[in-house]
């Protein structure tokens, strides 16, 4: 565990102990959950099904962290960067209730998704899978849940939404500096 | 002296009068006759009024009951869930709204095809194109693709529903130079101005700032204001009320001894209420509470009266009580005078305060007259030493230096009165609310950026549509003031629930962009072109969002203070941001070349009324002082000066003193003035009636010195205008008394005394 890792699982300890013997078992998960490097870059493969529609739609590219921004840049089928930062106006607003979600996810920031979600964690810390379900109703009423899972890393993530349509993204990691259209640290 | 069987006759009738009046005010009470503490029934009556008592009704019934708080400082996003647990157990909060937000994209859903966002209608083809992909590849968009693939809700609602409010790890907030503070919004779970809700809301809130002294907490909210007012009226009734009745009662108790006496005293201004008060409420059809505060206040000198003849019958308990009525009775012409004068003003508010105040004196002089010389008299030997010792405080038999020494003060007075004197009408400096609530409730509207509700347009039109018409037509120069800066910003129905045309407009241009941009869509995304009919489906047969289908619905409930449907006229409100003087002039020059349109400042509007109030009851109070210098100098001829000199110059020395000390007058400080005045002339005419009688200086003594336990106290008080009131008197009846022994002048010789006590 990171020092970050383990002050945030003490905290988390600590506001369990005053809370009431129901939640104990979030306590014994909360230990159990993976370390995850922070990536900096990856590549992406996205496959978006549509329930209603009956297709299913798929993508790639690569992501990159840009100061607090997120650039999620697809390269197929066609070229689209989005700016994935809370102080993006152009974003639609159903994406800034999931914006801390995502970032916590790539991040593998435990704590920041504890907020918004339940963590059920499986596995070991190579190999982990965990299951997320949201605990906001805003959320909840766009998203049933998000299972992740990875080793080191994330390394694969499906969310699936209320609507019935799925979002599976694989993650690779790559080489930072390779990535075009750099403009990154 | 026994009275005479016409004045038995007369107490007989008066007795029957004022059981009347007394029945007349049970049936009002009962009957429940109404009672107004609208400012806005004061003023005269324009074609606007009623629209503009709707419009304050129901901007009242949205906003009164609901609390906004602000908290920043650290980790102030987990301290705020222990706020919540506190206000709820607190009992005061019925929902907190910012924890449930209304969610407005299930209610719009079926007519997002005629809500067409600004951003969206100035794209073009592969613009849509290029958003409609995007929406598809970026991960935790739901983009639904069948309903919605260029985010047509998406967009509205971030046009529509914008505002500095975001979401920060789930919590609701602003952030403003880069300071976060945690929203919190509720509903109370009564009436703001229920005493055990404010007591448990303020308890809660101090208790969570003390546990978190690292913490601030901005308050918005009527109840935070109320709650305070009536904690400083609760101490200042407590202090001040009971100081001065107490002051009062150990005063009149010291000089006549006899609670007989100090009962008659009130039974005097009781009887010119109960007079005065039904007979207003039936002249008028209803009673305004400003009114009546002011209105009891001016009956105050009523008590004047009773005072004469108490002080004449328990000094002098053989002379016949004759010799008082001239100066009783020119003491209450002159005071009806003043205030009858306020009649010929066009302002519907003095008119009532006039009529109270004129009814509620000569009830109390009645009463005087008709009622106390039937009562026992029975002086107390106490008495007389008062009086006595009192009557030593005259001016000496070498009267020049005296009189240097005034008119000395008195071009002093003249002088700064001259050079440095301003009116002040500015209603901030009324605000009863402590200073730091004000800035809190302005720096909350600020960070919220919402409009106050002090300033809007009332739209009026033939029908439903029409209205969203003219209000949709307002958009232009309101954006172009905005623009130049001119105005913060607006807010009306329209902007939610366009009219029908432009939702044909809005449903026209999606049709266009759908035709244009979809088959692009379709094939760079590589889906099958098959999909083009399905997705186009939904733009068929689209209903028309309606104003009722959207202030039913939660989201659009924030908006019902918007829109006044409820009555035969439809009517609208514009709320407007700040504003520049010179936008305030482009919108009443635009209101007054539209009909249906109106330009309403609540603030401005009182002090517009307080400025017409003051300029008013100054000219014609400068008038009944003219007209009654003609009577005392008929009836006094040299000696008229000794009448006007303690209240004309009391209200200068008074005025030089506001002057002197940068006091800007208000119409409170007048209100004082004319409560000075009563009591001076009175004084005035008492001791030209009888200089020599150590009873009528004893009665003006007390006259002064009760009216400045009741009133000069009031000086105390944090409510700025009882303030204001109480400074006035404190100055006034102080200058007022000081007066009394120039118009009185020095003591003649014994012989021209008796002769005077002989024929006086």
């Amino acid at each position: 565990m990171t020092l970050m890792e383990k002050t945030a699982t003490i905290a988390v300890a600590l506001t369990l102990a005053t809370a009431a013997p129901a939640t104990l078992a979030d306590e014994h998960s909360a230990a159990e959950l993976p370390s995850i490097e922070l990536a900096r870059c990856a590549r992406f493969e996205q496959q978006r099904e549509m329930a209603d529609l009956d297709v299913t739609l798929d993508s790639a590219g690569y992501f990159l962290r840009q100061d607090d921004a997120l650039i999620w840049q697809t390269t197929r089928p066609v070229a689209d960067r989005v700016r994935l930062s809370p102080d993006n106006p152009d974003l639609p607003r159903s994406l800034s209730l999931m914006l801390p979600v995502l970032t916590g996810l790539l991040d593998g920031n435990w704590q920041a998704l504890r907020q918004h979600f339940a963590i059920d964690p499986a596995g070991e810390s190579g190999d982990w899978q965990a299951r997320l379900t949201p605990l906001d109703a805003a959320v909840a009423e766009r998203l049933e849940r998000i299972d992740a899972s990875g080793g080191q890393r994330v390394e694969r993530l499906n969310l699936a939404f209320a609507n019935g349509d799925r979002v599976v993204i694989r993650l690779t990691p790559t080489d930072c500096d390779t990535l075009q259209g750099a403009g990154h640290p | 002296m026994r009275p005479s069987s016409t004045e038995r006759l007369a107490a007989w009738v008066w007795g029957l009068a004022l059981a009347g009046c007394l029945m007349l005010l049970a049936s009002q009470w009962l009957g429940q006759a109404p009672v107004d503490t609208r400012i806005t029934t004061l003023l005269p009556d324009t074609p606007e009024t009623p629209l503009i008592e709707r419009a304050e009704k129901q901007q009242a019934e949205a906003f009164e009951s609901r609390i906004l708080l602000l908290v920043s400082g650290p980790e102030s996003a987990q301290k705020v869930p222990e706020l919540k647990r506190a206000l709820h157990a607190s009992g005061s909060v019925a929902a907190l709204a910012s924890d449930d937000p209304a969610r407005p994209d299930a209610v719009l859903a079926p007519y997002r095809y005629r809500l067409l966002a600004d951003s969206l209608a100035e794209k073009n083809a592969d613009e849509w194109q290029k958003r409609g992909l995007s929406r598809l590849f970026t991960p935790g968009v739901d983009a639904d693709l069948k309903k919605d693939p260029f985010g047509l809700l998406d967009a509205w609602l971030e046009a529509r529903l914008g505002g500095p409010v975001t979401l920060e790890d789930g919590h609701p907030g602003v952030t403003h130079s880069g300071t976060r503070w945690q929203l919190l919004s509720a509903e109370l779970a009564g009436s703001p101005y229920a005493m055990g809700l404010q007591q448990r809301l303020t308890d809660a809130l101090a208790t969570f700032e003390v546990q978190h002294p690292e913490l601030e907490v901005l308050r918005a909210g009527l109840v935070f204001h109320a709650a305070a007012g009536a904690a400083q009226g609760k101490r200042e009734i407590t202090t001040i009320g009971l100081g001065s009745l107490l002051g009062i009662v150990l005063l009149l108790g010291a000089v006549f001894r006899r609670p007989g006496v100090l009962a008659s005293l009130l039974l005097t201004v009781s009887a010119g209420i109960a007079f005065a008060l039904p007979l207003t409420w039936w002249l008028f059809g209803t009673l305004n509470l400003l009114t009546l505060a002011f209105g009891a206040s001016l009956i105050g000198i009523a008590v004047d009266y009773a005072l004469h003849l108490q002080c004449a019958r328990q000094l002098h308990p053989g002379r016949p009580l004759a010799r008082l009525w001239p100066g009783l009775a020119l003491g209450l012409v002159s005071s009806l005078a003043a205030y009858l004068m306020q009649l010929a003003t066009p302002l519907p508010g003095l008119h009532q305060m006039a009529t109270f105040a004129a009814l509620g004196l000569a009830g109390a002089w009645l009463t005087t007259r008709l009622w106390l010389p039937l009562l026992p008299k029975r002086p107390h030997p106490a008495t007389w030493p008062v009086a006595e010792r009192l009557d030593r405080l005259r001016l000496p038999q070498r009267t020049a230096p005296w009189w240097a020494g005034l008119a000395l003060v008195g071009v002093a007075a003249a002088v700064l009165i001259a050079t440095r004197l301003a009116p002040s009408d500015d209603l901030r400096a009324l605000n009863p609310s402590p200073p730091g609530l004000v800035d809190q409730q302005r720096q909350v509207q600020t960070l919220l950026e919402r409009p106050g509700g002090q300033r809007y347009l009332i739209v009026t039109a033939g029908g439903q549509e029409a209205l969203l018409d003219k209000l949709e037509h307002l958009n232009a120069p309101l954006d172009e003031l905005a623009r130049a800066g001119q105005l913060g910003g607006y807010r009306h129905l329209a902007q939610s629930v366009p009219p029908k045309a432009v939702q044909d407009d809005n449903l026209a241009r999606v049709s266009d962009a759908y035709r244009q941009a979809l088959p692009g869509l379709l094939d760079d995304a590589g889906l099958p072109a098959a999909l083009l009919e399905t997705i186009s489906a939904p733009i068929e047969g689209v209903p028309y969002l309606t104003p009722e289908r959207w202030l039913e619905s939660p989201a659009g409930a924030a908006d019902a203070a918007l829109w006044l449907s409820d009555a035969a006229t439809p009517a609208a409100l514009v709320l407007l941001e700040d504003a520049t003087p010179e936008a305030t002039q482009r919108l009443q020059a635009r209101t007054a070349e539209t009909p249906g349109l109106y330009y309403h400042d609540r603030v401005a509007t009182i002090s517009a009324q307080f400025t017409r109030l003051r300029q008013h009851i100054t000219r014609w109070l400068g008038l009944a002082l003219a007209g009654l210098a003609v009577v005392f100098i008929a009836r006094y001829r040299r000696r008229a000066w000794r009448v006007l000199l303690p209240p004309v110059g009391a209200v200068i020395l008074t005025l030089g003193v506001f002057a002197a000390a940068g006091v800007g007058v208000t119409l409170f400080h007048l209100l004082g003035l004319l409560l000075v005045l009563g009591i001076g002339l009175d004084a005035g005419i008492f001791s030209t009636e009888h200089p020599e009688d150590p009873a009528a200086w004893l009665a003006i003594s007390l006259s002064c010195a009760s009216s400045l336990l009741a009133f000069g106290l009031l000086a105390f008080s944090a409510t700025p205008a009882l303030h204001f009131l109480g400074t006035t008197c404190l100055a006034g009846l102080t200058a007022s008394w000081l007066l009394v022994p120039f118009s009185r002048g020095p003591r003649r010789p014994v012989s021209a005394r008796k002769e005077h006590v002989l024929h006086g």
